[in-house]
C-alpha cells in the first residue's frame, strides 16, 4: 500500500551491467559517452546485444554438483538416482524409499544446471526436458494447454529462486499414504469399546434433543411472526416508517444500531461450525487442494519435511486475461484457514504480536485476515495479489 | 498555534455525525463542559463522547446477553414480540412522531439521477452533519455564496487552494529569475530544463545537451534571453492572472443578484435515500416543473406532497435503470403500481453497500476520481484521508451458481473473457480494454489507488435469487434479503517479505 511498493522492482534489469561484472570491468556504471548517452537508439542497441550475449552464454555444469534422475512415465515423476547437492532437503518427496521430483521441480534443477535427465537410457537436453516437463503438466488435471503450463512454471520458479521452500498441497502431508496415485486407498475399520459406543449413543440423543427443541422454538416464533406481521404493519404501519426517525432519541451507537439490517458473511467458517448450507455436492475435507497450485514457507524459517507446519501462503496461479475467482471458489480456496474475525478478539494474530512489539502507537494492528495468493502471469512477467476475507472496521 | 486552534474549531463544526437533531443536542451537551475549560479543547470531546458509548454498549449489550435458561428464553422472545407489534410495551426512544414541516426538503430529478437542496442552511446542515452531498458551484462544501459576497475568511478550501497556487507561481517565478542570474555568470544550474525548452527555437537541434547551450546563450544573446524568459514568465502569470478575474468578475455578478444563491447542494440517489429511509433527515418530492408554477404557489416547497419511503426506493430504482439511457427514460411514464425492477437493479445493489458502510459509522462519498465506486472516510473529509476505495460487484448466490453450472470443473484461472460482453460496465458502449472484472483490471485498479495510499475493497454484494416482487417492492423486507461479503486487495511483493 505504501508508495515503495512500486519502485524499481518491475523494472527489467540492465544486461549492460551484468556483462560488464562478469568481465570483472572497474567501471560500476556504463560510462556516460557524450554521443551514446542521450542517443536512444545506441543505448537501445547496446542493451539488446547484451542481452543476447548473455543468454546466449553456455551453460557449464560441474559433476560434483550434478545429480542424475530417471523419467517414470506410469507416475509422471523423476526418480532421482544420484543425489549431489542440498536441494533435496526441501525438494522432492520420498516414496518407497526412492526421491521422487514433480516435473517443475526437475525442469527447475534443470534449468540450474544441477540436474540430468535420463529417459530411455538417453541423457535429455535442456530443450527436451523443456517439453517433457510441460507437457506433464499438461496431463496432470486434464485439459489445460500449455500456456497454463509455463505460467505455473514461471511462477514456481520465481518464488525458488528467491529462496522460498514451494511444494504442491498435500505432499509433505503425514497424514496421506499415498503410493501411487491410482489406487485408492483402502480405510481402515476402527472398533469402538462397549464404553465409548454408550457415550456416543447418549451423546447423540441429547443432541437429537436440544435440536428438535430448538427447531420447534423457531418454528413457532416464525408461525407467530408470519401471522402477526400484516397485523402488526397494518396497525403500526411499519412499513412507512423510516429506521430511525427525525425525532428518537438515541445515541449515535444506538443509531447505528438500529440501521444494521443488511446480513454479513464471511467466507472462511470455523471448523466447528456446521458446514455451510449451500453446499450439495460432494465435499471432501481438501478440496482447496485441488484448487490451489501450491503452498508456500518463507525461506527464512527452519523447513522440515516431516514437520513442514501450515504454510506461510497458498499460491493460485492464474493467467492475467481470466476472470477473478467468485466468491465461492474463493471460499473453497481458503478452506481450513483460520479467520481472526471469527475466533474473537481475545486470540490475536498469532506470530505477528509477538514478534514485533515495537508496532504499537500510530499503526492499528492488522489481524491476520485468511487470504490467498494469486499469481497472476502476463506475458512472462508474474504478479502477485493477495486476496483477502477482510471487515473494513472503523 | 492558530491554525491548532482553527483545526479544533473546524472539527466541532464538522462533528456530528447524522443530521439527527438528537445527536445534535448531545453535542451541544458536550460543548458545554468544554467551554468552562481553557486547556486542552481537543483532547475533552472525545474522551466524553467515548464514555458515553462504552457506557451505552454495556448496558445494550448486557440485556441481550443475560444468561436465561433454554425453557425460558423462547417464551420470552414470544411474549415480548408480541408486546412489542401491539405496541403494549413503551418504547421510550421514540419522540413524538415527525411532520414534514420538520425534514429538509429535497427535490428528485429523475433525468440527472440526483435529488437537489437549495435551501442554504439544509445545506450546511447536511453537509456538515454526515457530509453529504456535494456542491454544484464549488468543491465540497457549498461555499459559493460565501466566496462571491467577497467576505470570506480565507478558511473556504477553494480560497486555500487558490492561495496554493498563487504561492506556487510565486516560487517558479523566483527560481526562474535565479536560475537566469545563475546563468549569467555560467554556473551549472539545476533548472536547465526550463531554459532549454525556450532555447529550442534558437538552436534547431533537438537534444543537445543544456550546458554548452546555456553558456553560449548566456554570453551572446542576452537580449534574446530576456524576451524567452518573459515568454515563460507569462504563462505562468495567466493562470494567476485568470483568478483574480474571476473572482471579480465573481462579485460584480454577485453585487446585481444578491441573496440568490445560485447554487445547490446535489445528493446522490444513495444518499438521498439513506436520509429518508435509513435516518428520517429529509422529504423527497417531484422536481418542480416551471417557473411560474414557483409563483403561483409563491415558492412553498411544502405544497408538494413528498413521497412515501416506498415511493421513494421504486422510483430511485427505476432512476437508475435507465440511466444510460435518457432517451427511452422520457418516454416511459412512471409506472405507479409496481415498476418491473429486478434484484440486480444497480440502485439497489449499490444502496445496500451504501447502508452497510453507513451502518458501520464511515463516512461514504463518491469514488469517481479514482475509479471506485464509494470512498471509506473514518471521520470525515476534512478529517483525514479516506482509508479505502470500495468497488462494488453484485454476484449471484450460490444456489443460483449451482445449478446452471453444474458441469463446469474448470480451476479459475481457465475461463477466458468475452472482452465485449461486460456485465457491469459503468460506461456502456464504449470498449474497455480489458473486461471489467478479469486480473488485469483488478491490477489497474489497485495500482492506482494504491498509489493515493488507499486500500481496495471488493464488496460483493449477493443478490437474492428467488425473491417476489412483492418483497422486492419495500426495503425494508428487500434489504435484509441482500448479504454482503469484503474482499480486501493486496500487492503482494515475495521479495519484501522477509525473503
Amino acid at each position: 500500500m505504501n508508495a515503495d511498493d512500486q519502485d524499481d522492482q518491475d523494472q527489467q534489469p540492465d544486461f549492460r551491467l551484468l556483462l560488464n561484472t562478469s568481465k570483472g570491468a572497474s567501471q560500476a556504471l556504463p560510462s556516460r559517452d557524450a554521443k551514446t548517452a542521450h542517443d536512444p537508439e545506441a543505448v537501445l542497441k547496446e542493451q539488446y546485444d547484451a542481452f543476447f550475449q548473455v543468454i546466449s552464454e553456455e551453460r557449464r555444469l560441474q559433476e560434483k554438483t550434478l545429480s542424475r534422475a530417471v523419467y517414470e512415465p506410469e507416475l509422471g515423476l523423476f526418480r532421482l538416482t544420484v543425489n549431489k547437492g542440498n536441494h533435496f532437503v526441501s525438494m522432492g518427496h520420498t516414496l518407497k524409499g526412492n526421491i521422487y521430483l514433480y516435473p517443475e521441480e526437475a525442469l527447475y534443477l534443470v534449468d540450474r544446471s544441477s540436474l540430468l535427465v535420463e529417459h530411455n537410457g538417453a541423457d535429455l537436453d535442456v530443450q527436451q526436458t523443456w517439453s517433457l516437463c510441460l507437457s506433464q503438466l499438461q496431463d496432470l488435471t486434464g485439459k489445460w494447454d500449455t500456456t497454463r503450463a509455463m505460467d505455473r512454471h514461471l511462477a514456481y520458479a520465481y518464488l525458488k529462486r528467491l529462496g522460498y521452500v514451494v511444494t504442491r498441497p498435500g505432499t509433505y502431508d503425514t497424514r496421506a499414504v499415498d503410493i501411487i496415485p491410482k489406487t485408492a486407498a483402502t480405510p481402515t475399520s476402527s472398533t469402538l469399546t462397549l464404553n465409548s459406543k454408550g457415550r456416543w449413543l447418549s451423546t447423540l440423543l441429547w443432541r437429537l434433543l436440544v435440536d428438535s427443541w430448538n427447531i420447534g422454538n423457531r418454528v413457532i416464533l416464525t408461525g407467530l411472526r408470519r401471522w402477526f406481521d400484516p397485523l402488526s404493519d397494518f396497525w403500526n404501519k411499519r412499513m412507512s416508517r423510516p429506521l430511525v426517525a427525525n425525532n428518537d432519541q438515541l445515541s449515535h451507537e444506538q443509531v447505528l444500531q438500529r440501521i444494521r439490517i443488511i446480513p454479513t458473511r464471511r467466507l472462511v467458517q470455523s471448523p466447528e461450525e456446521e458446514p455451510r448450507p449451500h453446499v450439495e455436492h460432494q465435499i471432501t475435507k481438501d478440496t482447496w487442494k485441488q484448487k490451489v497450485d501450491f503452498e508456500v514457507y518463507k525461506p527464512a524459517g527452519a523447513f522440515k519435511k516431516r514437520q513442514p507446519g501450515i504454510p506461510d501462503y497458498r499460491v493460485v496461479v492464474v493467467s492475467a486475461r481470466s476472470r477473478i475467482p467468485t466468491l465461492e471458489e474463493l471460499g473453497d480456496m481458503m478452506e481450513g484457514l483460520i479467520d481472526p474475525a471469527q475466533i474473537g478478539p481475545s486470540s490475536g494474530p498469532s506470530n505477528t504480536a509477538s514478534a514485533l512489539p515495537t508496532d504499537k502507537g500510530k499503526k492499528k494492528q492488522q489481524p491476520d485476515w485468511p487470504k490467498v495468493l494469486f499469481a497472476v502471469v502476463d506475458g512472462g512477467q508474474v504478479s502477485f495479489m493477495s486476496l483477502n476475507n477482510m471487515q473494513a472496521i472503523l | 498555534m492558530a491554525t491548532k486552534r482553527n483545526n479544533a474549531g473546524k472539527r466541532l463544526q464538522y462533528s456530528v455525525p447524522l443530521p439527527l437533531p438528537a445527536l445534535q443536542q448531545q453535542q451541544q451537551q458536550q460543548k458545554q463542559p468544554q467551554q468552562q475549560q481553557q486547556k486542552h479543547v481537543q483532547p475533552q470531546t472525545p474522551s466524553t463522547a467515548t464514555n458515553d458509548l462504552s457506557l451505552q454498549r454495556q448496558s445494550v449489550s448486557s440485556s441481550t446477553t443475560c444468561p436465561s435458561s433454554w425453557l425460558l428464553h423462547p417464551l420470552r422472545t414470544i411474549l415480548s414480540a408480541a408486546l412489542k407489534y401491539l405496541h403494549l410495551q413503551h418504547d421510550n426512544t421514540k419522540g413524538s412522531p415527525t411532520t414534514t414541516q420538520d425534514l429538509i426538503h429535497g427535490e428528485f430529478h429523475f433525468s440527472g439521477a440526483s435529488v437537489w437542496i437549495h435551501e442554504g442552511k439544509d445545506m450546511e446542515i447536511l453537509f456538515r452533519q454526515g457530509f453529504f452531498g456535494k456542491g454544484t458551484l464549488s468543491r465540497s462544501e457549498a461555499t459559493w455564496k460565501e466566496r462571491t459576497a467577497g467576505s470570506s475568511q480565507g478558511v473556504s478550501l477553494e480560497e486555500i487552494t487558490r492561495q496554493r497556487r498563487v504561492e506556487r507561481a510565486q516560487l517558479k517565478m523566483e527560481k526562474l529569475v535565479l536560475a537566469v542570474q545563475g546563468n549569467a555568470s555560467a554556473l551549472p544550474v539545476s533548472t536547465t530544463p526550463l531554459i532549454s525548452s525556450n532555447t529550442s527555437s534558437t538552436n534547431a537541434s533537438g537534444f543537445t545537451t543544456p550546458v554548452s547551450t546555456v553558456s553560449s546563450v548566456s554570453q551572446s544573446q542576452d537580449p534574446q534571453l530576456n524576451n524567452t524568459v518573459q515568454q515563460s514568465i507569462m504563462p505562468l502569470t495567466s493562470p494567476i492572472g485568470d483568478d483574480p478575474e474571476g473572482v471579480n468578475q465573481e462579485t460584480v455578478s454577485s453585487s446585481s443578484g444578491s441573496g440568490e444563491n445560485e447554487e445547490h447542494l446535489q445528493l446522490s440517489l444513495e444518499e438521498a435515500f439513506f436520509l429518508v429511509f435509513a435516518v428520517e433527515c429529509i422529504a423527497v418530492s417531484e422536481q418542480k416543473t416551471s417557473s411560474t408554477c414557483d409563483q403561483l404557489l409563491g415558492g412553498n416547497p411544502a405544497g408538494v406532497t413528498p413521497f412515501s419511503i416506498q415511493e421513494c426506493w421504486l422510483r430511485f430504482a427505476q432512476a437508475s435503470a435507465f440511466a444510460g439511457k435518457p432517451s427511452i427514460a422520457a418516454s416511459i411514464p412512471m409506472q405507479m403500481p409496481m415498476p418491473d425492477i429486478s434484484p440486480d437493479n444497480p440502485f439497489i445493489v449499490r444502496y445496500a453497500a451504501y447502508h452497510h458502510y453507513r451502518s458501520l459509522g464511515w463516512v461514504v462519498k463518491d469514488g469517481l476520481k479514482y475509479g471506485t465506486d464509494f470512498l471509506l472516510y473514518k471521520k470525515g473529509m476534512i478529517f483525514g484521508h479516506s482509508q479505502f476505495g470500495i468497488r462494488v460487484v453484485a454476484c449471484k448466490s450460490a444456489a443460483e451458481v449451482t445449478s446452471n453450472t453444474t458441469h463446469q470443473h474448470r480451476p479459475t484461472g481457465m475461463s477466458p473473457l468475452n472482452l465485449h460482453s461486460s456485465p457491469l460496465s459503468s460506461t456502456p458502449g464504449i470498449f474497455v480494454s480489458h473486461a471489467v472484472h478479469s486480473w488485469q483490471w483488478l491490477l489497474a485498479l489497485n495500482r492506482v489507488i494504491s498509489q493515493v495510499q488507499k486500500t481496495v475493497i471488493l464488496c460483493h454484494v449477493i443478490v437474492p435469487s428467488h425473491v417476489s416482487k412483492q418483497q422486492l417492492s419495500h426495503p425494508l423486507k428487500a434489504l435484509p434479503l441482500y448479504t454482503i461479503v469484503e474482499v480486501g486487495i493486496k500487492r503482494f511483493i515475495p521479495e519484501k517479505n522477509r525473503k
